[in-house]
């Protein structure tokens, strides 16, 4: 697998939702400028530039960039002194609310084909962009992803007739039998260096709080009118723990393995042979280690993966997901083009490349 | 593969975007350090808890 399969996979999703606007026909000198503000600034900028270059060469159309480190906080000051850009990448979920709320934002509603969206995209990821759950669109992904996605070894798998499970009961069940057949289930790894150590434990987590007690906490949990010591919250880690095992013995080499390990490294025991163990949790982005270790390996031959079941079935579907998002600030027709573009199948196939680069530099996705 | 990663997106119902990076700094961080202390030690849970509680009540205020 290529890291733009997992693009072409949202093309469906993204490509046919935006309606054609303006006549577009190319290098016209009167086509006018977009002003753009996100957070991306020397490589990264350069690499957004490049997704850019063929919208400015096929429509004639200007992208005037802007890069910020706080987004949130040049929105706030440009909308207010009503020097907004035209697209941004999409602020915090709570600024944009407040903004929708101002009507500082335009919905996109008459600049998308909401009856496609509606036909091609489940409810949960066109909430996301409705903050004031009003039936009014207010960002538009160009990239979308679950996070929490659970990779094996097909092979290895199909060697012991372990199937994938489809309820977290199967789940559990699974584990205990793989630690019956004498090899601890998981494989999980948290180091990642200074102060992000620890993060890609919480990514367990989330999904646990969110499939688990359901959305309603998890939002509060994240406004911090959940307490940590809940029931609820108590409960997540509890889960984590059945996970984990007693004496963390469901994971390869324990405790210490798992703090000492680096996240990119989680994966090369489950390629072992014979494997070290048969599962681990992580999002997409994990791929990319797995065939810098062992260049051999082949997607969906060697890896593939499955969504972490259901907890609680009351929140059936629910996935803790990220992405690349854009909010309009002017409704121009150069700003709707570009935001057509940019869901479109060639700008996500560099995006893609791009997200991937920008993930193995930093550390963490 | 692809197919499903297309499926499993469609077929997201509750869609929350990543919970710790939309808290405050210092709670995300002391999250990331509780979870460590769990992964060492699951027995000192309520402990672990109680502390993040108390950084719950700064950190968003200081924010």
């Amino acid at each position: 697998m290529r890291p733009v399969t997992w693009v072409r996979a949202l093309v469906p999703l993204l490509g046919v939702i935006l309606v054609a606007v303006g006549c577009g026909s190319g290098g016209a000198s009167n086509a006018g400028s977009v002003k753009v503000v996100a957070v991306w600034s020397g490589q990264e900028q350069a690499s957004f530039m490049a997704v850019l270059k063929p919208f400015e060469d096929s429509t004639g159309i200007k992208v005037q960039y802007e890069s910020t480190r706080d987004e949130d906080a040049i929105l706030r000051t440009r909308v207010a002194a009503g020097n907004a850009p035209d697209l941004a990448a999409a602020p915090s979920p709570a600024l944009l609310t407040q903004f929708a709320q101002q009507g500082k934002v335009k919905a996109l509603n008459d600049a998308v084909n909401m009856n496609a969206l509606s036909a091609s995209t489940s409810s949960g990821w066109i909430k996301l962009g409705e903050p004031l759950s009003d039936g009014k669109l207010y960002q538009i992904f160009s990239w979308a992803a679950v996070k929490g996605l659970v990779w094996y070894d097909p092979k290895n798998f199909s060697a012991k007739s372990y199937t994938v499970p489809k309820t977290w009961q199967e789940l559990l069940t699974l584990q205990d039998t793989i630690k019956g057949n004498g090899t601890p289930p998981w494989c999980i790894a948290v180091a990642s260096g200074g102060a992000a150590d620890g993060w890609p434990a919480s990514d367990w987590l989330k999904e646990i709080v969110l499939s688990q007690a359901g959305p309603t906490v998890y939002d509060k949990w994240v406004a911090g009118t959940q307490t940590w010591t809940s029931p609820e919250i108590k409960a997540a880690f509890q889960t984590f723990g059945t996970i984990l095992g007693p004496n963390d013995a469901n994971v390869y080499g324990g405790k210490n393995t798992i703090l000492a390990t680096q996240f990119g490294d989680v994966g090369t025991p489950m390629f072992a042979s014979p494997p070290k163990c048969y599962m681990l949790n992580q999002a997409s982005f994990i791929t990319t280690f797995f065939t810098s270790a062992v260049p051999s390996l082949q997607a969906g031959t060697d890896f593939t993966f499955f969504p972490l079941p259901d907890i609680n079935t009351s929140f059936s579907g629910a996935h803790v997901v990220a992405g690349d998002s854009w909010s309009m600030f002017n409704d121009t027709p150069q700003a709707r083009q570009l935001i057509k573009y940019l869901t479109t199948a060639p700008a996500q196939d560099i995006w893609e490349a791009w997200r991937q680069a920008r993930r193995q530099q930093a550390g963490q996705p | 593969m692809s197919k499903l990663s297309a499926q499993i997106l469609v077929n997201t119902q509750i869609a929350k975007y990543d919970a710790t990076d939309n808290m405050p700094t210092d709670m995300r961080n002391a999250a990331w350090k509780g979870l460590l202390k769990f992964i060492s030690n699951q027995a000192n849970l309520d402990a672990i808890l109680a502390d993040l509680d108390k950084t719950q009540k700064t950190a968003y205020t200081a924010a």
